[in-house]
């Protein structure tokens, strides 16, 4: 089952190929130094209790050697590994916001902030920990035990070929207690998810319950469903942690048993297969943990899969949309031919703009009034793109906690005369004298302005830019019908000579407009308004 | 670990499930010990050596490791869950005083803290306790069959214990900086997030960074590595330093190698700790979010209510010099006699929402509200007999049947398929449909109705309404009006929207304005 999500991960990863695999070696080599480590310390052992001997100066440095070798290796598998963690999530996150500058409000869309926080917050830091700790991890849990293998092999070629015989039982034995534990997880499924997020659901809930004073009854039934929760859950759990138990069992009883095994055969209790010394045996009983311990680690890892399925779904949004168009470059009046939007479907036969003109934009809410327009904002993608600036104004006036200077000037460089002027045009002069600080009055989290006078800062705001184009979608629709009537004149007043697109379902004066698509089942259809305005060419 | 604060939180001890850890801990160092002296007794044996006792032990040692691992897994879990839900169920209890609904977020912070205090046990404390008495129980073995080594082991114990806290304490100052990295990253994405529309205003439009925070993530982790790096360092220095002693005391027995067999083993048995210090940091900051968030005593005036209690219907209501908390507009003042339909108007922002919830005891207010010209409301709870109806209904998560009976618990089936008939929400046919998370989601319009619905069905006698048109199409607004005057020709109903429907049978205005004249918007 290879979703997207899984198709766009392994694409992803490609370019980490080199690093990833650099860490695994350093790891590998990590392990080697171990294993040599293991051999020289039981060569040393038994050097001192079976032969008595003075210590061997060059094993001891032997070992030395290869325990510093170990400590290098260590610290620069786990340096690289975690230094590519952290290029994954730079790189992630620029590839993110890239789409968003493109796209901006298309894939801002409906969602809310807490949607993004859990992008940059979680699922980009899920992405990276389970490229560069899972998949790592992975490989090693294949890897060393083949190379344990071979480094017993040639100690004691018996206990090598038990070893191959019986470790393919481990993944056996876990994949079959994965599969019950799994069934018994798909029986309890439902109760689980249902039950189990009601505390959540209760939580965001509260109101209501609160409202009709239900709280004693509602915590009630919380704790019923918990212990329905928890004893499910227990059931299910009994299951999954024999895994667990499985590698456990293995780990626990090899080294038990390469331990009896090799007393008695020291003892000359038992002579199966070649003679072994002190040291090798020594050897095998420090080396064989190492042929599970992978795979423990693995089992600790094991949630990050799951974890980055869950982001890699998560961040669909973001590498599914096709680029835009490129900007044309002429700048005369616009006639385009068979103009399509793709996703959602929308077409006209043929589009005027005439530089300004003032257009409406009408149809049903739903209708794809919001898609043409970020359409041609160039936030989708179309056949054919405005090659001019254009200002947008939206629904909900923009107020940023800063200063009314900044709110109008944001990052550009504007003369107080210039921002006052534009004030002065949305008639917002006296409201801004009444501020205790005027234009360098801090907005902050409760900007002091009502509804309408925010419409106007936004409206100023575009003004001071001098943009040629403005959309307008829907600026009035959550206002009364008073102010409606107030705004809309105010926006036809100041944007008279600029060309205008303006979309709304209130209803409006149509000697204003010039033109008027309307938006019905996918198609938009162009016409002039019979004021007998003709088509400049 | 307790909380201090009034013995809320205090935690029965796990001491089976500790013990169990413990156990598993211990039996494997004693596996790994036991059979590397038994293997170098078997080549230096005489022969009286008595072989059979020891491997019985071996083995016996590997029975205790493997069925106290998964008890210890059994146990702990099963605490684990028991302690979260207490202290789910506790915090829930204590929210009553101050009922406002969480959002996604900080109902999803909220689970995640819970389970963060809840695990410390199984999760932090159970390993750190093994290793420090492993630690320690290798101590009295070393002093007393290898005496030779003791000092070096106690040189050992001591230098990691050192460790251990130093990591500890810089890790907990890392940590704070990585919350409020994390803090002023939401912020920035709110804020990104919330001015979409002005985002091709900006000459050069930045997005919120999160570089800075996953350095600070990286730099965490890199403390944990370089922890364990350090450890392996001071394990290997030491079986540099006990290999010549053995050598140079030229200790033949075979006990002595178990001391630098223990040392070349200590990144596994011990080293394993430093990676569960992320669960003491989210145990710190979950514990701190939970007393401040749950601090919220018994309200002194709980119920001086008995007046109100008593009411058995309201047939007038009184505002007066009513002003809900923090509020834009003017005082308001109002008398209204059941059966009534008073709509609030105002400009979007002026804070209709704001003082319908006043109103219901939701939020604070100065001024009076006042029943039957008698009784006063009780500033600081919930008032029983005003039904507040969000703007967007909560659909609770369960079945049809559940969502409505929260309105009132003594109705039969039928009366709840006439309200939703009457609702023209005959679609919902099944009550026992799950609704919610986890079943069937409830558009925007259903939801409005289903508000309305569960208003039809209380008993309350006086239902406020916010926004019940907005977002309807012409025929449910319409429908809509005629339920709302079906039920204002009973009870008092108050409605705040800036939408006026033709149809809507209003017997009084009331508007809010600000207190300063302006012929602006």
């Amino acid at each position: 089952m290879d979703s997207t999500a899984q198709q766009w991960l392994r694409a992803f990863i490609k370019q980490y190929r080199n690093a990833l695999v650099t860490v695994l070696a350093l790891k590998v080599l990590m392990i080697v130094s171990q294993v040599l480590c293991f051999w020289t310390f039981s060569q040393l052992m038994s050097q001192l209790i079976v032969e008595h001997q003075a210590l061997n100066e060059q094993v001891f440095l032997q070992f030395v050697a290869s325990s510093v070798s170990w400590a290098v290796f260590k610290a620069l598998s786990d340096w690289l590994q975690i230094r590519t963690k952290l290029k994954i999530e730079t790189d992630l996150e620029s590839l993110c916001k890239q789409r968003l500058l493109v796209h901006q409000k298309v894939l801002i869309g409906k969602t809310s902030s807490y949607y993004w926080h859990h992008i940059w917050l979680t699922h980009i830091p899920s992405v990276a920990t389970y490229l560069s700790e899972y998949q790592v991890q992975k490989w090693l849990s294949g890897l060393i035990p083949l190379l344990v293998i071979g480094a017993i092999f040639p100690v004691n070629y018996l206990i090598a070929i038990l070893l191959i015989v019986t470790l393919p039982l481990i993944p056996i034995f876990m994949i079959l207690v994965g599969h019950g534990a799994a069934k018994l997880h798909r029986q309890h499924f439902l109760a689980l998810e249902r039950l189990g997020g009601l505390f959540i659901d209760r939580l965001k809930g509260m109101m209501l319950i609160a409202a009709f004073k239900r709280h004693d009854q509602e915590t009630e039934r919380l704790k019923l469903a918990s212990d329905v929760v928890n004893q499910r859950t227990m059931r299910v759990v009994s299951m999954a942690f024999l895994s667990n138990t499985v590698l456990d069992f293995f780990a626990t009883v090899s080294m038990a048993l390469v331990a009896v095994f090799i007393g008695f055969n020291l003892l000359g209790e038992i002579n199966i297969g070649p003679d072994i010394a002190f040291s090798d045996g020594l050897y095998l009983l420090l080396i064989s943990p190492l042929l599970f311990s992978e795979l423990k680690a693995l089992g600790r890892f094991y949630h990050q899969k799951a974890e980055a399925e869950a982001a890699s779904e998560a961040l669909s949004p973001l590498y599914d949309i096709k680029n835009t168009a490129p900007a044309p470059s002429s700048s005369t009046d616009l006639q385009w031919q068979d103009f399509k939007i793709d996703e959602p479907s929308l077409t006209a036969v043929v589009l005027t703009i005439n530089l300004g003109q003032h257009i409406k934009l009408s149809g049903s809410s739903g209708s794809g009034k919001t898609v043409l327009l970020e359409a041609l904002m160039g936030l989708r993608t179309s056949t054919h793109r405005l090659p001019m600036d254009v200002a947008f104004v939206g629904q909900h006036a923009v107020i940023t906690p800063f200063s009314v200077a900044d709110n109008l000037a944001l990052d550009g460089a504007f003369s107080d005369d210039e921002l006052l002027a534009v004030i002065h045009q949305v008639e917002l002069t006296q409201w801004v004298e009444a501020l205790p600080q005027g234009l360098n009055t801090i907005m902050g989290e409760h900007p002091p302005m009502s509804g309408g006078e925010a419409h106007r800062l936004a409206l100023a705001r575009v003004l001071l830019r001098n943009p040629r184009m403005v959309l307008l979608d829907e600026p009035t629709a959550h206002l009364p019908e008073s102010l409606h009537l107030q705004l809309s004149q105010l926006i036809h007043q100041v944007f008279e000579n600029k060309t205008l697109i303006w979309a709304s379902h209130k209803a409006l004066p149509m000697e204003w407009f010039d033109r008027e698509w309307n938006v019905e089942n996918g198609v938009i259809n162009d016409q002039p308004l019979n004021q007998g305005v003709v088509d400049e060419q | 670990m307790s909380n201090k604060v009034d013995g809320t939180f205090i935690k029965k001890v796990p001491l089976l499930a500790l013990f169990l850890a413990v156990v598993h801990a211990l039996s494997g160092l004693a596996i790994l010990m036991v059979s590397a002296w038994f293997i170098a007794a078997c080549a230096v044996s005489g022969v009286g050596f008595n072989y059979m006792l020891p491997a019985v032990v071996i083995r016996a040692l590997a029975l205790i490791r493997i069925s106290s691992g998964y008890a210890e897994m059994w146990v702990g879990h099963k605490h684990l869950l028991q302690s979260l839900s207490k202290l789910r169920l506790t915090l829930f209890a204590r929210m009553k005083n101050k009922p406002t609904a969480s959002t996604a977020e900080e109902a999803d912070k909220l689970t995640f803290h819970t389970e963060a205090v809840a695990s410390i046990w199984v999760g932090w404390v159970a390993q750190n306790a093994s290793a420090w008495i492993s630690a320690t129980g290798i101590m009295l073995f070393t002093l007393w069959f290898v005496p030779l080594l003791s000092s070096l082991w106690l040189l050992f114990a001591l230098i990691s214990f050192a460790l251990f806290v130093v990591i500890i304490w810089v890790s907990v100052k890392q940590a704070r900086r990585l919350a409020v990295l994390r803090l002023q990253l939401e912020k920035d994405i709110q804020f990104k997030v919330d001015s979409v529309d002005i985002w091709h205003l900006y000459k050069n439009n930045t997005l919120p960074i999160g570089r800075g925070l996953y350095c600070q993530i990286r730099a965490i982790k890199q403390l944990q590595k370089g922890a364990e790096w350090v450890l392996l360092i001071i394990s290997l220095s030491g079986v540099f330093v006990a290999i010549p002693s053995l050598y140079t005391a030229q200790y033949y027995e075979p006990i002595g190698l178990v001391i630098p067999m223990v040392l070349l083993a200590a990144p596994d048995w011990f080293g394993r700790i430093f990676a569960t210090n992320i669960r003491l940091l989210d145990y710190l900051d979950g514990s701190k979010a939970l007393t401040t968030k749950a601090l919220a005593k018994e309200t002194k005036a709980r119920l001086n209510d008995d007046s109100i209690v008593s009411l058995a219907r309201v047939t007038s209501l009184t505002l007066s010099h009513f002003l809900p908390l923090k509020a834009k507009h003017q005082q308001v003042s109002v008398e209204i006699t059941s059966p009534n339909l008073l709509l609030i108007k105002g400009d979007s922002g002026i804070g209709k929402s704001r003082l319908l919830q006043a109103m219901s005891g939701f939020i604070g207010f100065d001024g009076d509200v006042i029943f039957n010209n008698q009784v006063r409301a009780n500033k600081l709870t919930v008032n029983q007999h005003i039904l507040f109806t969000e703007q967007s209904p909560y659909c609770l998560s369960g079945t049809l049947r559940d969502n409505l009976l929260i309105a009132n618990p003594t109705i039969n089936d039928e009366a709840c398929f006439a309200v939703l008939k009457r609702l023209q929400l005959s679609s919902l046919s099944n009550l026992d449909q799950w609704l919610g998370t986890n079943g069937r989601n409830l558009s925007g319009g259903e939801l409005k109705r289903l508000g309305l619905a569960r208003a039809i069905l209380s008993n309350a006698s006086v239902v406020l309404l916010d926004e019940p048109f907005e977002g309807l199409d012409i025929n449910n607004i319409e429908n809509v009006s005629r339920i709302i005057n079906e039920l204002a020709s009973e009870r008092i109903v108050i409605v705040a929207s800036h939408l006026q429907p033709e149809h809507l049978n209003i017997n009084k205005t009331l508007t809010l304005s600000t207190p300063i004249e302006r012929n602006l918007g």
